[in-house]
């Protein structure tokens, strides 16, 4: 018999031994009073870093992070003297130096007999990875809450489970308040949230858009506000929690993203018109130029005849020719004011159909006297057929009007060479699914490193102007999904080449 | 004195109908008139004839101011009137730099113009008498040999025939004959009437 429960008892304590080593837990005694590890299994050394014989006799507060070893101290130890068994939750020192949370199961072992206090066995476990799951939905849930975007998620009844601080905010509700969305919308909003909702459930898939919404008392807002739902995502079941499927919902508040669009729409065509007043001074000119023309010669002609009329030197049909060429000079000015006043019009963004060699021979009938004034010849090559192009044709002017400037104050700047001869060219050309419109002049070219520059607002090479005219003149070209392109030798001669897209298959041939 | 009436107004200007006009207050104030687009028909039409140029001052290909100096390169005595567009002040300078009679800016004053036109006329009158005269006198300088020139010349700086035939290493006599010669092919009987005609000469 003795001999058998000697067997059993090797046996008991064989199999005691495999579980102990073989198990996923970390299993160690401790001898009561100064909680020395008396035994620990090989486990421990993924849990701090040290080997089973390093620990022996060490005791195991001496590893706790010392506010948790005071905690222990204090409660655990007396705890599990006096009820047998404990659970807590610690911080232990690994050798490296990195504190791990850990889970330890405490139960004193008592001796049968005399009850005295013999050993306590401890099972812990590392919940560093747990830990770090819990601080980063916490982190996760801290960033939604202070999220500027609207969060909340709702069921498929659009009942609100959660708002983060946004969301309450534009919805005007309370932290402990949970209402149905769709009231606090406009009444349009539903069907297209729950068409939306329904699309989502059905085919399970994360939605990505801009969908406008809009608040049920936008109109009484002081401020209102422009929102759009970005993101609607659905979240399954939960079997566990036996929670239903729910819907995370992401809105963002575009007002002032509006706002700035806005605002940049209206400085964009404050600045072309800012342009164009800046031209308009040095236009006048031009204009005083071009309008002396018609004047002079009516003057000429209505101070002749009444010259002939007094001595009685001419006829009846003299007089009608003589009217009529009177009434073409009137009708001369009138056609002059009538194009500079459409250059200076404040018009908003207007597509039109444009015919470029038009639109160049007018621009350069004001600009003639600049270049006359600075001594420069203008050659016109306009394209023999040239397609229609859909563009704002003040704007478009404007920029022809920048550029033909441009190559006049290149030869201002003395850059040209020594005996260039002084001369511009305007052409046009057809190209594939473009019209080209160039400008081209031989005043020396523009150095690599200027021609990086040239777009950037007030750079400038001249002593005077802005530096405005190239960018706005950029800006105003990619408005029309155009863009100019700058070719130069850098000595010789520089070109500037509006590309702009034209309305497909409308062609037209020049008279 | 020659006719003013015989003389031609010409007028040059690119734009078609403001020429137009003008040739018609000019012609019906009773002035001959002929007009051109281009500073390049002017010149290639223009035989020297006396006259006055209603010059425009701002043209495609030669401008104005060009042909201002193409005609004073080919000394025609033609007197210029500049006709000025607005805000031209600076061409207008440079214009009358070019030695242009005046200038009136467009649109004008018939009575203005036609009394421009009109002091022009007789300015251009003397002018052509002038240049008929100096060129005269160009072709008789032209007319001396090298050697008359040279005495000539030393003669008119206050030289005796003495000293003239030290410098140039001649007889005296030689001299006297040279000096004789040259004041009769200068149509000038005494040194004072050598001395201007050579002054008009160098200038």
């Amino acid at each position: 018999m003795a001999e058998r429960a000697q067997r059993s008892l090797g046996l008991d304590a064989e199999r005691y031994a495999f579980l102990i080593e073989e198990s996923g837990v970390v299993f160690t005694t401790h001898r009561p009073g100064d909680w020395a590890y008396t035994s620990v299994n090989a486990r421990i050394f993924e849990l701090t870093g040290y080997r089973p014989d390093e620990l022996m006799e060490v005791p195991a507060y001496f590893f706790f992070h010392p506010e948790d070893a005071e905690a222990m101290k204090q409660r655990t130890m007396p705890a599990v003297h006096a009820h047998g068994t404990r659970t807590m939750r610690y911080r232990l020192r690994h050798k490296d130096g990195s504190y791990r949370w850990v889970e330890s199961v405490h139960r004193s072992i008592r001796d049968a007999d005399s009850g005295e206090l013999k050993e306590v066995i401890t099972v812990s476990r590392d919940l560093t990875a747990q830990r770090e799951a819990e601080l980063q939905a916490q982190r996760l849930a801290m960033a939604t809450e202070s999220s500027a975007d609207l969060v909340l998620f709702c069921d498929q009844n659009f009942q609100i489970s959660y708002m983060n601080g946004s969301a309450r905010r534009a919805f005007s509700q309370s932290e402990d308040c949970s209402p149905s969305l769709l009231p606090l919308l406009a009444s349009h909003c539903e069907y297209s949230l729950r068409t939306l909702l329904r699309d989502v459930e059905h085919t399970g898939q994360h939605w990505q858009g801009q969908l406008p919404i809009e608040l049920a008392d936008r109109q009484s807002r002081a401020q209102p506000i422009q929102l759009e739902l970005q993101e609607l995502q659905r979240h399954g079941e939960n079997a566990l929690s036996g929670e239903g499927a729910f819907y995370g919902l992401i809105i963002r508040d575009i007002t002032e993203q509006r706002q700035a669009e806005q605002l940049e729409r209206e400085r964009q065509q404050e600045l072309a018109r800012a342009a164009r007043l800046m031209t308009m001074g040095e236009m006048a000119t031009g204009l005083a130029h071009e309008i002396n023309q018609p004047l002079a010669t009516i003057l000429n002609y209505s101070r002749g005849a009444l010259r002939r009329l007094d001595m009685g030197s001419v006829d009846s049909s003299a007089m009608v020719t003589l009217l009529q060429r009177i009434a073409q000079q009137a009708q001369r000015a009138a056609d002059i004011i009538k194009r500079l006043r459409s250059l200076v019009k404040k018009t908003p963004f207007q597509r039109a159909q444009i015919e470029v060699n038009g639109l160049s021979r007018d621009v350069l009938s004001f600009m003639q006297h600049e270049f006359d004034a600075a001594g420069i010849s203008v050659q016109m090559s306009l394209a023999p057929s040239l397609a229609i192009i859909e563009a704002d044709k003040v704007q478009v002017e404007q920029v022809l009007i920048n550029l033909l400037r441009n190559a006049i104050e290149a030869y201002r700047g003395g850059a040209a060479p020594p005996g260039a001869e002084r001369q511009v060219t305007l052409y046009t050309r057809q190209c594939d699914d473009a019209v080209v419109l160039g400008v081209e002049d031989r005043a020396g070219g523009i150095a690599p490193a200027r021609r990086e520059r040239l777009f950037e607002p007030y750079y400038s090479s001249k002593s005077t102007g802005l530096g405005m005219g190239l960018p706005i003149s950029r800006s105003i070209v990619e408005a029309h999904s155009g863009r100019i392109d700058v070719q130069s030798d850098g000595e010789y001669y520089s070109r500037f080449e509006v590309v702009l897209p034209h309305a497909p298959n409308v062609l037209q041939s020049e008279e | 004195m020659a006719d003013i009436s015989s003389m031609s107004v010409f007028v040059v200007d690119d734009d078609e109908a403001f020429r137009d006009s003008l040739v018609w207050l000019l012609e019906g104030a009773g002035y001959h008139c002929r007009a051109y687009g281009t500073a390049e028909a002017f010149l290639a039409d223009y035989d020297g004839a006396a006259g006055c140029l209603l010059l425009d001052i701002r043209m495609p290909g030669i401008s104005g101011l060009e042909l201002q100096r193409e005609l004073n390169r080919r000394a025609f005595a033609l007197p210029v009137i500049l006709l000025t567009g607005h805000g031209s002040v600076s061409w207008a300078v440079q214009g009358m730099k070019n030695r242009a009679v005046d200038f009136i800016e467009k649109p004008f004053d018939d009575e203005a113009l036609l009394a421009l036109v009109e002091q022009t006329l007789q300015l251009a009158d003397r002018r052509f008498v002038e240049a008929r005269a100096q060129r005269q006198l160009g072709e008789r300088w032209q007319s001396l040999s090298r050697r008359e020139r040279q005495v000539a010349k030393l003669a008119v700086q206050g030289a005796s025939n003495k000293e003239i035939a030290e410098r140039l290493d001649i007889t005296i006599k030689t001299v006297e004959v040279h000096r004789s010669r040259a004041m009769k092919k200068m149509a000038c009987d005494k040194l004072a009437h050598l001395v201007d005609a050579l002054h008009g000469v160098q200038s």
